[in-house]
């Protein structure tokens, strides 16, 4: 009982660090085209190394791994295409690369991860160190409110593509990541989205054509505003940024609550033994 | 069989437009057209989900016509059995149309002819641009022939709308010379025809890496029709024939006025104009939305000139394809196309169009032979103008040798005159009869026309 209870405190106290900046973002983003479409770009003045970086969208198995695509140097832009008619293997144009998500000549709606339907977004995750720092992210058009980061509910960075075997990476072939992730993933995820309260709910799945995304795990609190809040002007969601105080405060307030009873389940249970 | 389902379906091909070309060539009397108009589905309707795209292709259908020679094709999307049959009411043309609760257009749609290996013989975007041949020319579709159609629509409604593909088809039934399609394609068509287009001007062209080779003519022959086809941001698609050095085609891309999509940016040189066209909007093109409320998407592309010089093809021409696009998205294009479909009259399907003087199996246009021994190639005597089985005029009117211009039956400095008053001139706009060397043709008048003639000056001819 007290690991569990501990095992759930650390999250929570963690949740503060969840903010991040970042120069590299998300400039752009197509939610109705074939292939959807992002845009990101290092507007900094240094090279950033993507390694265990990552592209999420709003269904715990819409995960590209942007280990792919490297350093990113200043001033570049890159693309990722999805769905149908993006680039079966990433290709540069004009200079720029533009890598593959779910890549399909044939047309598959299930391809896409993006969609204007009012809740969709996308999101830029460094996930390369715990916890997770969200340092980017923009909404569909009519998407009104972007929710806060999930963090993993184990606190271990995400795993490159190089050490397979780790979980919350997605596989990728020639540098895109296949169509079949999407449903070969959303299996996978939906044993991690399953895994229990004891939060250790890291999905590991390398079959080559494997999605999967940790966390989520109930019982947990976490979130991270976005950059892209910005954006939300309009809508009658709460302001992103608007969760990050009361969201830590409630979780110091939890954890402390969580604990007092952790402990006191503890001291009964060893007076009955 | 197993080929045209697997081009037809990946293929994110197009193509469009086809302009008239009909320049002093002998034709054959057209007889009285009949129209026909041949859907898909024939029954029934394709359902386009909401917010979707519907990709497919059709099985085996009996061609429009059989036994007879399609000369025009007006294709359509149109409404079909559609849920608001009172907006959207069977046979209703199906586009933006300014309208928020319309917006399906036509991708593409391809027509593949099982008669002739399953080759593309007609293809429409959205700007559903109409084939038309010249008045004695068609395509012949034989005895039993049956057709596929594939097509990409897409629905940018959330709800789904009801549609089929329509061809208005004008025939003959009385023979006419016959074309032979040829496709001409950016990516090709085996790859899908899509390429992505970078932000900002780009100018491609086949045989550069990460395109489809430049293409060899199977073929020989004299272009008849010729169209090209772009997308949005596109300015022109152009195509290049090595052998002559010149520009056969170029086709630029046609926006409403004020429409985002317009590109600009070309060099403004042969086969790369400095902008595509601006024109009156059709509302049909019209996606509203947006700020500010200018999404006209593309909706024509223009015709071309074919004239005797740059209409002959040979066998094994190299043709190069190049298309222009100025992308002022915050994306690269990932759809980009650059398409032409020329059709072309050859020797082997029918001679009457064009001519062989020594009937040796090689098109006049084509031959480097001197059937008339006059001291001018057929290949040279064609787009002269001049005939290539005679070498001397026998009236003022009667054009028979090149060096007689005046067709006086002698060559002196009435002729130099002549020629010399198109000196330093492009042809056109300068008469193709003044353009009588090198051998083959350059396309200008300059100093090698005037060596030429002056090398018969003073003689005469019988």
């Amino acid at each position: 009982m007290l690991v569990a209870a501990m095992a759930t405190i650390v999250p929570l106290a963690l949740f503060g660090a969840a903010i991040a900046a970042s120069d590299v973002r998300i400039t752009a983003l197509d939610c109705a085209s074939h292939p959807r479409r992002i845009a990101i770009q290092n507007k900094g003045d240094a090279a950033q190394d993507l390694t265990g970086w990552k592209l999420m969208s709003d269904k715990p198995n819409e995960v590209f791994d942007l280990g792919v695509v490297g350093t990113v140097e200043p001033g570049v832009n890159f693309y990722v295409f999805n769905g149908h008619t993006a680039p079966l293997v990433p290709e540069q144009v004009g200079g720029e690369w533009i890598y593959g998500w779910n890549p399909s000549e044939v047309y598959d709606p299930s391809l896409f991860v993006l969609d204007e339907n009012g809740t969709d977004f996308i999101r830029l995750v460094d996930a390369s160190q715990f916890p997770w720092r969200e340092v980017s992210a923009m909404p569909c058009a009519g998407t009104l409110e972007i929710p806060p980061l999930q963090q993993p509910a184990t606190p271990s960075p995400s795993p490159s593509n190089a050490e397979p075997g780790a979980g919350g990476t997605t596989a990728q072939t020639d540098g895109n990541q296949a169509a079949s992730a999407q449903t070969d993933g959303a299996q996978s995820t939906g044993a991690s989205q399953n895994a229990s309260a004891s939060g250790s709910t890291t999905a590991s799945s390398r079959t080559g054509t494997t999605t999967a995304q940790t966390g989520n795990a109930s019982g947990q609190v976490v979130g991270g505003p976005a950059s892209g809040i910005g954006v939300l002007a309009v809508g009658s969601g709460r302001p992103l940024g608007g969760y990050a105080l009361p969201l830590g405060l409630l979780g110091i307030v939890a954890s402390a609550v969580l604990a007092l009873v952790g402990g006191r389940v503890l001291r009964r249970a060893l007076r009955r033994s | 069989m197993k080929r045209i389902a697997l081009i037809a379906p990946l293929t994110g091909v197009l193509l469009m437009l086809f302009g008239l070309a009909d320049r002093g060539i002998e034709v054959p009397p057209s007889a009285q057209a009949a129209d026909l108009p041949w859907l898909y589905p024939a029954s029934g309707q394709l359902t386009v989900p909401g917010s979707g795209a519907l990709v497919g292709q059709s099985p085996a259908m009996p061609a429009a016509c059989t036994n007879c020679y399609i000369t025009k094709i007006v294709p359509d999307l149109v409404y079909m059995n559609d849920p608001l049959p009172l907006d959207n009411p069977n046979g209703a043309t199906a586009n933006y149309n300014n309208d928020t609760n319309d917006n399906v257009w036509l991708h593409h749609m391809v027509l593949l002819d099982l008669c002739t290996g399953s080759a593309p013989i007609f293809a429409s975007g959205n700007e559903r641009s109409v084939f038309q041949l010249p008045t004695g020319y068609g395509y012949y579709s034989g005895p039993g022939c049956s057709w596929i159609v594939s097509y990409h629509l897409h629905n940018q409604n959330p709800s789904p709308r009801n549609v089929a593909l329509k061809l208005l088809i004008t025939y003959e039934t009385t023979a006419q010379t016959r074309v032979t399609p040829i496709w001409l394609d950016m990516k090709g068509i085996q790859s899908g025809s899509e390429y992505v287009a970078p932000l900002g001007y780009s100018d491609s062209h086949t045989g550069e890496t990460g395109f489809a080779p430049d293409y060899a003519m199977p073929i020989q022959g004299r272009i008849v029709a010729i169209g090209g086809h772009v997308h949005d941001y596109g300015i022109s698609v152009s195509a290049y024939n090595n052998r002559l050095g010149e520009w056969i085609c170029t086709s630029k891309g046609g926006y409403g006025f004020g429409s985002r999509f317009l590109p600009t940016g070309g060099p403004d040189t042969p086969g790369h104009p400095a902008a595509a066209t601006t024109e009156t909007l059709n509302p049909a093109y019209h996606e509203p939305g947006g700020s500010p409320d200018n999404k006209y998407h593309i909706q024509s592309m223009t015709p071309c000139d074919l004239y005797s010089r740059n209409s002959v093809v040979c066998l094994n021409d190299v043709i190069r394809l190049h298309t222009q696009y100025n992308n002022a998205d915050q994306f690269p294009i990932a759809d980009a196309m650059g398409i032409m479909t020329m059709y072309v009259a050859n020797t082997s399907t029918n001679p009457p169009g064009v001519p062989d003087a020594d009937n040796d199996g090689i098109f006049d246009g084509c031959d480097s032979g001197d059937s008339d021994l006059d001291g001018f190639s057929d290949r040279v005597e064609f787009p002269v103008g001049t005939d290539s089985s005679r070498k001397c005029a026998s009236n003022s009117l009667d054009d028979a040798w090149p060096a007689d211009v005046n067709n006086d039956k002698f060559s002196d400095i009435s002729d130099i005159v002549q020629i010399g008053s198109s000196f330093g001139k492009a042809v056109p706009p300068a008469p193709a009869r003044r353009n009588i060397a090198p051998d083959p043709l350059d396309g200008f008048v300059d100093i090698t026309d005037i060596t030429k003639i002056a090398s018969y000056f003073g003689r005469g001819c019988t």
